[in-house]
């Protein structure tokens, strides 16, 4: 057999065997395969499904109960499985989708994350019996080739032919059949397509149910290799490297998409040979990076950032209330409630619950990160749970390392984030809307597998005690809540200031219209990279706090799927709103903890989240704002002044949506 | 007849021979009301059963009223298309089915499954049951009517118990939930095999604000899915009772688990006792029922806005009492304070379904019903199952049950808001209704269908209004300039035209067919087509790619689609040229040629332009308003949005001028022209603002 070797002397050897870049291939295939899928549902969707793994784990661990504890024929089975993605497919479209037609991308996105935990809470409940999990995951054929050392499974083997034959026959039905260039069509413009007599919402299903049967199949061939534990997920690294081939394809072409699994697949293997696991991280994030930046600038359009952008729903007051004191002062009135309502709380809570409000109200921090970022800087952020960790590590580092007051700590902390938060910023100056997404998820992957696991950060788990200063201990739990909620203070006092200031004032018109924003003399560059640092701050003050909070911690404490959570938080909230993403916090970390049933409690939380996200898509601020503007309307009566007339107003002002509850 | 005589009783007002719709409705709703009052008084044995929490219970329940949120539109949307006896009959086999299954689940998912499926059923029944009285029955009946319809609520509730109770005495021990559930098939197949004479009732009633009834003929009118549903959820009166209308689903909903298990917990009150306590209770609406069937209609006659009102003072003494009723020391004082909360929550329920079949049009009604069970799910199931549930664990079932009172009492003041646009929202669907019967006498006169008719349109974006009773008439053939300003509302008018938006009340007709409730896809088989205006090509597609998509609708027919593309490079070679150029990189000019010759190609009855000329320069133009031309003498009808009054008028025989969304002008188009104050007014005054504004 021939044996390549490449042998690099500087900086150190780098070898690059046959066998590696055999295997490359074989594994690209499969990220080729999943970022076709990818690529399908966000063509017609305008949004990357993150629940297109888990639709395929379903889907896989239907085949294995059926050959495994009901003895089907394999064939039977996964055509089987094949007909329930569909089915599962045109139902998430038809209840889900269809609903957020209308909506801001990121609700869709958000939407999907809710769609993975039930798809994951279905294949929990298949896959509960042991016989089925010491049975492995059944294969067509068993037969195998052997390359060298390289062994390929049946698995393997049907990944070579499949992928290229799925490939070819998409490229020819998006390209000759009058249907495939319909769906084209409805992807690029839905009312002109609507107008010709398309039928959009059809075609939209038939697009998921593609997509889900493609994630069915992809699953199908990847589950022998992995195991059926591995099947229960798709998991952020298999995601993101799904992802990075998608988006080098530009989110259109699928012969790209081939060539670039194929490239990203090989590269791992072949770092993966010389170095370990951080270090292919590090590789792949650099590629990525590397080629979003230096892709042609044309290729990311600009409806595609502003479909992604999600205008706060905030309104400002009435301008002939707006000076009327007891309006002014709504704002402290509701701070003032929050901090009597959190000041009770621990006298009502066990201690391992006041213990989940530490974390609650971390968490509220690192989402108000990205209601500056993403809610005022219209900037879509996926890897703030990166600076949250590297908030937790450096203040560990600072305190118990280098002896730094804890409060100082805390200071510098936030500022590391700050800086690393510029640093990742950099790149969002060329890269926008889900390009961006991808980029920082890219970079929360690189701190969860690398970066953190340094010896200087965290290194293989760190014990942070919490602090205390002369008579002020913090150590109880009690105590280290009111310290976690005077820092969620600080945060919101932050947030309030950045909107009311210049700084605030240039975000909104750089996120509104940039051009023009630029036109008008407002510093793109140095606004865009101030917001990031400003969210990097509050993500990492929120990690630094929540490190001392949970005291004993490593790296996967920060995994990046929590990422998704913190965004989703401030979803749920109601983007750009202050207490509705306090509101959105308590709801994501907190109230799934109410039902003690593990698999009950993915079905609950993820049920809820939908739910809230069709009947509720403005979040707990849509409640929230309606409420206030009630109030506000009362006491305009009371004072006599007439509001009806005030309508035009809102749209005058867009500055004073600063003003919160 | 006086506005406060109770008029004709019931019995007078049906007649002998109309009894039977009504009570194979009503059986369906009892039958549907036992199965849940068995599962109720078991709820206890069989937590213990499956070693559940009462959160987790609630989450069950919850989820069989999530199921049935995704479920009733869908099926109450089934409703108006087809025949609602032989739904019934589909929906309630497939309840029973279910039901029966229930004793069969020895896992915990096997459970939920079958509570899952007589969710199904339920969805269907109730709607679709409601939804058939409110036509078979005059509207003077209604509320009586609906009173005897819901009764079957607490009588399911009195019967279910004791049933279960019997059964409980019958098979001591945990598993005798096993047993009730089969028992109950018996009576619901006597009511399905009752239900066959069930017939589909073509004629809907109508009533109209001074009490008078209006009767019409459903015509057949094709409906589409989203805008119907969009349709029903714009009412005013009804989007305003969304949140009262959840806190009614509690009462109906959640109470009865809960009040079990207060008896259980609290006061440690067996089986075969809770039975009898929750008959007694649910006996309090049956009391309800019988006093608020009569009293609501007299009320609903004398001011509809008296109903709401009554509605509301109901749901909010509801939550009070059941507030105080779980604080009582003995339990003899919270079973009558419960039995009082719901005999005056059950006078609200038949006024709310009277108040909902004024204000829905007819033949929306079944999804009327189907959003009411939605929002009785949403809130009342899910929200509050969920939330009672988690509080009950928390801290106890009695604060859990307590926490309803600020719900009901908000919910009571949301719905007192709903009074001031009830008498609007019947006159609309009056309004609609005479319509209708304006058109089929024009037709019996023999006229000719007009291309398009829009009737009393008012569409908003959101809380925005933009159009305000708008109305226009093209005729067949003619070419009407529709004109005016920035944000006058004209491409809204066309959005509303071609099904891309729906209307919030008004009606638009295409050669003579009701196409309000339709999608845009089917207006444009219908030969509704729009240029939508600005860039509104496939950008990554090419020019042949964009062409082709006009013929979407016979694409199969690849001879006639080749025909009519090769028609179109004839109309503009330049596009031949390019046909294998994307679309995004042609000139404006071309881009406009390219939408045009893909309308073109999808074979227009009315063709609707917006904006040919903007922003293109004078000769290309002229070159597309030769082709417009070219459609017009095809007998094409022709509808040009312009801000250009000179080249619109150059082609239009009739204009219409629109201003802040109404219609100023309607006429010939010679006569616009003339009318300088309004051409002047909108298109210069502007101008002498600003000069104004820099002399001051």
């Amino acid at each position: 057999m021939m044996h390549l070797v490449f042998v690099l002397h500087w900086p150190i050897t780098f070898e690059a065997p046959m066998v590696a870049i055999a295997l490359g291939v074989v594994v690209g295939l499969s990220y080729a395969l999943l970022a076709i899928g990818l690529i399908l549902i966000y063509r017609s969707t305008r949004v990357i499904n993150l629940a297109h793994g888990e639709i395929g784990a379903f889907s896989a661990a239907i085949v294995a109960v059926l050959v495994n504890e009901n003895g089907w024929p394999y064939w039977v089975a996964a055509l089987a499985a094949l007909v329930v993605a569909g089915v599962a497919g045109a139902l998430v479209e038809l209840v889900i989708i269809r609903r957020l037609f209308r909506a801001p991308r990121l609700i869709v996105l958000v939407a999907t994350m809710g769609l993975a935990q039930l798809f994951l809470f279905f294949t929990f409940l298949l896959n509960d019996s042991i016989d089925n999990r010491l049975a492995g995951f059944p294969t067509p054929f068993s037969t195998r080739v052997t390359l060298s050392k390289l062994v390929l499974q049946p698995g393997e083997l049907t990944l070579l032919v499949a992928v290229p034959l799925i490939a070819v026959g998409l490229f020819a039905f998006f390209r000759f059949s009058g249907f495939g260039v319909a769906v084209r069509a409805a992807a690029e413009n839905s009312d002109s397509a609507r107008l010709v007599g398309i039928p959009t919402r059809r075609i939209s299903t038939f697009v998921w149910v593609t997509g889900s049967v493609l994630a069915a199949i992809t699953a199908l061939m990847l589950a022998p290799g992995r195991g059926l534990t591995v099947t229960e997920s798709l998991g952020p690294d298999l995601l993101m490297r799904a992802l990075a081939a998608a988006v080098l394809a530009r989110m259109s072409s699928l012969p790209k998409a081939i060539v670039a699994g194929v490239a990203i697949g090989v590269i791992e293997k072949v770092v993966a040979w010389n170095y370990t696991v951080g270090e292919v991280e590090l590789v792949l994030f650099v590629v990525v990076m590397g080629a979003l930046l230096f892709q042609h600038r044309a290729s990311v359009r600009d409806t595609e950032a502003s479909a992604w952008r999600l205008n706060t729903l905030v309104r400002p007051l009435p301008q002939a209330v707006q000076h009327l004191p007891v309006v002014r002062s709504l704002g402290w009135i509701g701070v003032g409630a929050f901090v009597v309502v959190a000041g009770a709380l621990p006298y009502f809570l066990s201690n391992s619950q006041t213990f989940l409000m530490t974390s609650v109200v971390a968490f509220a921090i690192a989402g108000l990160s990205v209601t500056i970022l993403t809610g005022y800087g219209g900037q879509l952020s996926l890897g703030q749970i990166a600076f949250f960790g590297i908030g937790a590590a450096v203040n560990y580092q600072l305190t118990v390392q280098l002896g730094v007051p804890f409060w100082i700590a805390l200071l510098l902390s936030g500022l590391a984030g700050a800086m690393s938060a510029m640093v990742i910023g950099v790149p969002a100056l060329r890269i926008r809307g889900l390009f961006l997404a991808v980029s920082t998820l890219a970079f929360a992957l690189v701190t969860e597998k690398w970066l953190l696991g340094q010896s200087w950060l965290a290194g293989s788990g760190v014990i942070a005690p919490r602090p205390f200063w002369g008579a002020l201990d913090f150590a109880s739990q009690q105590a280290y809540f009111y310290l976690a909620v005077g820092g969620l203070l600080v945060a919101v006092l932050i947030c309030r200031n950045v909107l009311r200031s210049g700084i605030g004032r240039n975000l909104l018109a750089i996120r509104d219209n940039e051009s023009q924003g630029a036109a008008f003399t407002v510093p793109v560059i140095r606004t865009k990279l101030t917001a990031f640092a400003i969210s990097g701050f509050l993500a990492a003050f929120g990690g630094a706090i929540y490190g001392h909070g949970v005291e004993v911690y490593r790296v996967s404490n920060f995994p990046v799927s929590d990422s998704l959570r913190v965004v989703s938080m401030t979803i749920i909230g109601g983007l750009g709103s202050i207490p509705g993403t306090i509101l959105g916090a308590f709801f994501v970390v907190g109230v799934d903890r109410l039902v003690e049933i593990e698999y009950l409690r993915l079905l609950s939380t993820s049920v809820g989240l939908l739910v809230l996200l069709i009947y509720l898509p403005g979040g707990f601020g849509q409640i929230l704002y309606g409420a206030r503007d009630r109030l506000v309307a009362v006491i305009a009566r009371r004072h006599g002044i007439d509001l009806t007339d005030e309508t035009d107003a809102e749209e005058l002002d867009p500055i004073e949506e600063a003003v919160l509850v | 007849m006086g506005p406060r005589d109770a008029g004709p009783s019931l019995r007078e007002q049906i007649g002998d021979g109309s009894w039977y719709p009504l009570a194979v409705i009503t059986a369906l709703n009892l039958v549907d009301e036992l199965d849940r009052a068995v599962l109720v008084v078991f709820a206890p044995n069989i937590r213990r059963y499956f070693d559940i929490s009462n959160a987790t219970l609630g989450g069950i329940v919850g989820l069989q009223v999530t199921l049935i949120l995704l479920v009733s539109v869908p099926i109450g949307y089934l409703g108006t298309r087809v025949n609602r006896a032989n739904l019934l009959r589909v929906s309630a086999a497939a309840w029973a089915t279910f039901s029966a299954a229930t004793a069969l689940a020895v896992r915990l998912p096997l459970f939920v499954a079958a509570r899952l499926g007589t969710g199904i059923g339920k969805a269907a029944v109730e709607p679709v049951g409601r939804s058939m009285l409110s036509d078979i029955y005059p509207p003077s009946t209604w509320n009586r009517v609906f009173a005897i319809h819901a009764a079957a609520n607490p009588l399911g509730l009195v019967a279910g118990p004791l049933l279960a109770g019997a059964v409980g005495v019958v098979v001591a021990g945990d598993g005798a939930w096993r047993w009730a559930f089969p028992l109950l098939a018996v009576p619901s197949v006597l009511v399905q095999v009752s239900a066959s004479r069930l017939k589909e009732h073509r004629t809907r009633q109508v009533k109209t604000i001074d009490g008078a009834e209006l009767t019409t003929e459903s015509v057949a009118s094709e409906m589409d899915f989203v805008p119907s549903v969009t349709r029903v959820m714009k009412i005013p009166t009804f989007y305003r009772q969304t949140v009262a209308i959840g806190v009614l689903g509690f009462a109906l909903v959640g109470l009865a688990v809960f009040s079990s298990v207060l008896f259980e917990e609290e006061f440690g009150i067996s089986e075969g006792g809770r039975g009898v306590l929750l008959a007694f209770i649910a006996s309090g609406s049956l009391l309800g029922y019988v006093v608020g069937g009569p009293l609501g209609e007299r009320v609903f006659l004398r001011d509809p806005k008296d109903a709401i009102r009554l509605i509301a003072g109901g749901i909010v003494a509801f939550s009070l009492m059941i507030g105080a009723s779980v604080y009582m020391p003995w339990v003899a004082a919270t079973a009558v304070l419960q039995w009082l909360a719901l005999g005056l929550v059950a006078v609200a329920v038949a006024p709310l379904n009277t108040v909902l079949s004024a204000i829905s049009p007819p033949k929306l009604r079944p999804l009327m019903f189907s959003l009411l069970g939605v929002f009785v799910a949403l809130f009342g199931g899910v929200t509050g199952g969920v939330l009672v549930g988690a509080l009950a664990d928390a801290y106890g079932i009695r604060f859990g049950m307590a926490s309803v009172v600020p719900f009901g009492v908000v919910g009571g003041l949301l719905m007192l808001r709903s009074t001031s646009t009830i008498e609007a929202d019947i006159e609309t669907v009056v309004r609609e209704i005479r319509d209708e019967q304006e058109l089929a006498s024009r037709r019996a006169r023999g006229a000719v269908d007009r291309a398009l008719e829009v009737r009393n349109l008012d569409f908003s974006y959101g809380q925005v209004q933009v159009l305000f009773d708008v109305s226009l008439d093209v005729e067949d053939g003619d070419v009407v300039a529709l004109l005016g300003t920035n944000g006058a509302g004209k491409s809204t008018v066309l959005r509303a035209v071609t099904g891309l938006d729906f209307p919030d009340r008004g009606s638009v007709r295409c050669f003579g067919e009701d196409l309000t409730y339709v999608d845009a896809e089917t207006r444009v088989a219908k030969g509704v087509i729009q240029v939508p205006g600005g860039r509104s090509t496939f950008p990554s597609l090419t020019v042949l790619e964009n062409l082709r998509t006009g013929g979407y609708r016979y694409r199969r027919d690849r001879g006639r689609l080749d025909a009519a593309v090769d028609e179109i490079f004839g109309f503009f070679p330049i596009l031949a040229e390019r046909k294998d150029q994307a679309a995004g990189t042609l000139s404006g000019g071309e881009q406009q040629m390219v939408a045009l010759g893909r309308a073109f190609i999808a074979d227009p009855k009315l063709l609707l332009i917006d904006e040919l000329s903007l922003g293109l320069a004078p000769v290309i133009v002229e070159q597309l308003v030769g082709i417009v031309r070219a459609f017009s003498e095809r007998g094409t009808t022709l509808v040009l949005v312009e801000q250009s009054v000179n080249i619109a008028l150059s082609v239009a025989t009739t204009a219409y001028f629109m201003e802040r969304g109404t219609v100023q002008f309607g006429g010939p188009a010679h006569q616009l022209l003339e009318r300088g104050d309004l051409l002047r007014s909108v298109f210069l005054e502007g101008a002498e603002q600003s000069l104004a504004g820099t002399n001051r």
